[in-house]
């Protein structure tokens, strides 16, 4: 027992330095390229460029890329223990349909022009809860929430919403036809402190509530029935991680567009390294999915530089190639 | 201990368990049997909390199950169902799992008494030499004895079993239900166990509970249920009974070329 406490502790230390890691590297390199000394530095010197450029540019980009790839990994174990399904993903469900639905229709009818930025993530958001309103109560009867024709709904109505989002690019103009196709692909770099500051704390916040249900995540491994036998709540368990799942996604949507890949991938590797007990999981695969975008997000910000690739492109392309490597090297770890 | 009264429980439109009344003492065994579709399960499902009677009650110490807390309940019903997976998990993990309705309220890591529980509960069942390996990599017979061994960390006076000697050769169905007769004695554990050998429900039993078509037909010690006319009738097949020369219960031996279960002549 001891041992594996210590092997968890070590586990989480080890994805700890990696995310300061990446954070620091992060900080340290870009179009204005900084030494480590410098960035150090920086941190006193207010008002020299170093101060500016980490402070204004980098930093707010990094902590939203921690906050926001942290949460997608953490919905992503969350609905993949729920649903005992590998495939699954923070977007399965919909909710990122929801949400570009929401900011597409927006943009359609300029709304961002006459309200500000605040416009987009507030619509994304409101479209992404229209989404898990709908799922929900289409996936329960008489109280009961069935898993699988939750995962049908969710699948169902991202085709409906990617469909009406077609049609609003179709008959939407050159310049609000831009601007949706680069937030579906998403981005990182339009934020401030205040959006920086909502969903680091949502995101941490959620990893601290998804602890109280990681025995119950542990048992629903073993399918409904058997949880319930060893005194789960499953009802309730599973209607709350859902909310808590949900929510995440789609706050982490309205923040930073549809950035994929990331609540996918990053679980099964996690899993891979350090087992299936959610009660290190969790935690593992929210700093690792943090570390994970924050290192993609800067591989889109200096790959062509002064140009910029959506991080969208980054996780796919990455994810992907890493995952389909995992998967020939060890089949025995992406099972669930 | 537990007690069932008037019982009516199934699914609407579908399968339904009628009239069912039985009671379980403390230390008592009493065995399940009947054919197939007979609602052997589905009584099982009723008594684990798991599907909600249509009428009746069914009672643990007095109590309407459905009054009591999942968690306590589960630290007082342990259940065995069949299937089950857990796919990849390890053995040692997945024994484990049987403490979660042990956890106190902020409790993280399992305790040592925990460990040491689901480390008996491995001694017990014979697979502590196998906690390392994983579910998937076992054979069927181990598997049952695995999940045996989780209900057994449950730490419950009640333990229902439902078909646990289903994928088991011959020396472990004896094994377990040796082992499972031992709990019973020593530490005064009531057994519901499903059973198909009707051989095995003889000789384990206290008392027998056999079902058809949603109804109990007859309850009682081995000697009332294990009768040539009675099994014909519910199982529409030719059997002889004779007499354990050891045990002297009854035990039953099938004759074939009498199956009326799908015959062609009738």
């Amino acid at each position: 027992m001891e041992d594996r406490l210590v092997k968890w502790f070590l586990w989480t230390v080890f994805f700890l330095f990696f995310l300061l890691a990446v954070g620091l590297f992060s900080l340290a390199v870009g179009s204005t390229g900084l030494s480590l000394r410098e960035v150090f530095l920086s941190f006193s010197r207010k008002g020299s460029v170093a101060h500016s450029i980490v402070f204004q540019l980098r930093l707010p980009r990094i902590l939203l890329g921690f906050a926001v790839g942290g949460g997608l990994s953490l919905a992503g174990v969350i609905l993949q223990g729920l649903f005992r399904n590998p495939l699954v993903e923070p977007y399965t469900l919909g909710i990122s349909g929801g949400a570009a639905l929401g900011v597409s229709l927006g943009m359609l009818l300029g709304l961002p022009r006459s309200m500000g930025l605040v416009a987009l993530p507030l619509l994304g958001f409101l479209g992404a809860v229209v989404v898990i309103g709908l799922v929900y109560v289409l996936s329960t009867r008489k109280g009961v929430m069935r898993i699988q024709g939750l995962l049908l709904t969710g699948v169902m109505v991202s085709f409906i919403s990617s469909s009406l989002i077609m049609l609003i690019m179709a008959v939407s103009r050159l310049e609000d036809l831009h601007s949706i196709v680069f937030w579906i692909m998403g981005f990182l770099g339009e934020t401030d402190w205040w959006m920086v500051t909502l969903m680091g704390g949502v995101s941490l916040v959620a990893l601290v509530l998804s602890y109280f249900f990681a025995l119950d995540l542990n048992a629903l491994a073993l399918g409904e029935e058997e949880a319930r036998h060893l005194g789960v709540e499953v009802e309730k368990s599973k209607r709350l991680l859902f909310l808590l799942a949900s929510v995440v996604t789609g706050l982490c949507v309205s923040a930073a567009g549809i950035i994929g890949f990331v609540g996918l991938v990053v679980p099964h590797f996690v899993r891979m390294v350090v087992g299936r007990d959610h009660r290190i999981l969790l935690v593992a695969s929210f700093l690792c999915g943090a570390a994970f975008l924050v290192l993609c997000d800067t591989v889109a910000r200096v790959a062509v530089a002064p140009m910029e690739l959506p991080v969208g492109v980054i996780t796919g392309i990455v994810g992907g190639v890493l995952f389909i490597y995992a998967l020939t090297r060890n089949e025995a770890g992406v099972r669930m | 201990m537990l007690r069932v009264r008037g019982l009516v429980c199934g699914y609407r439109d579908g399968f339904q368990l009628r009239d069912v009344d039985l009671a379980v003492a403390p230390g008592e065994f009493l065995g399940i049997i009947g054919p197939n579709g007979s609602g052997k399960t589905t009584l099982v499902r009723a008594l684990a909390r798991s599907l909600r009677p249509l009428a009746g009650e069914v009672l643990l110490e007095g109590r309407d199950i459905w009054s009591i807390p999942p968690r306590e309940f589960a630290r007082q019903v342990a259940v065995v169902s069949q299937g089950g997976h857990g796919g990849p998990m390890k053995v040692e993990e997945y024994v484990l799992l049987g403490r979660i309705p042990h956890y106190g309220p902020f409790q993280f890591l399992e305790s040592s008494r925990d460990m040491e529980v689901a480390r008996k509960a491995m001694e017990l069942t014979g697979i502590a030499h196998l906690k390392g390996r994983t579910l998937e990599e076992m054979s069927g017979g181990e598997r049952q004895l695995v999940m045996l061994a989780r209900a057994l960390a449950q730490e419950p006076r009640l333990l229902i079993l439902d078909e646990p000697t289903t994928h088991l050769d011959i020396a472990h169905q004896v094994a377990v239900l040796d082992l499972v007769q031992r709990l019973r004695e020593e530490l005064g554990i009531a057994l519901v166990v499903v059973l198909h050998d009707l051989n095995l429900a003889s000789e384990y039993g206290q008392r027998l509970m056999l079902m058809k078509g949603g109804r109990v037909k007859v309850q009682g010690s081995p000697h009332e249920v294990i009768r040539r006319e009675l099994l014909r009738e519910v199982y529409g097949v030719e059997v002889v009974v004779e007499k354990h020369p050891l045990s002297g219960r009854p035990y039953v031996v099938v004759v074939s070329g009498k199956t009326e279960v799908g015959s062609w002549r009738r």
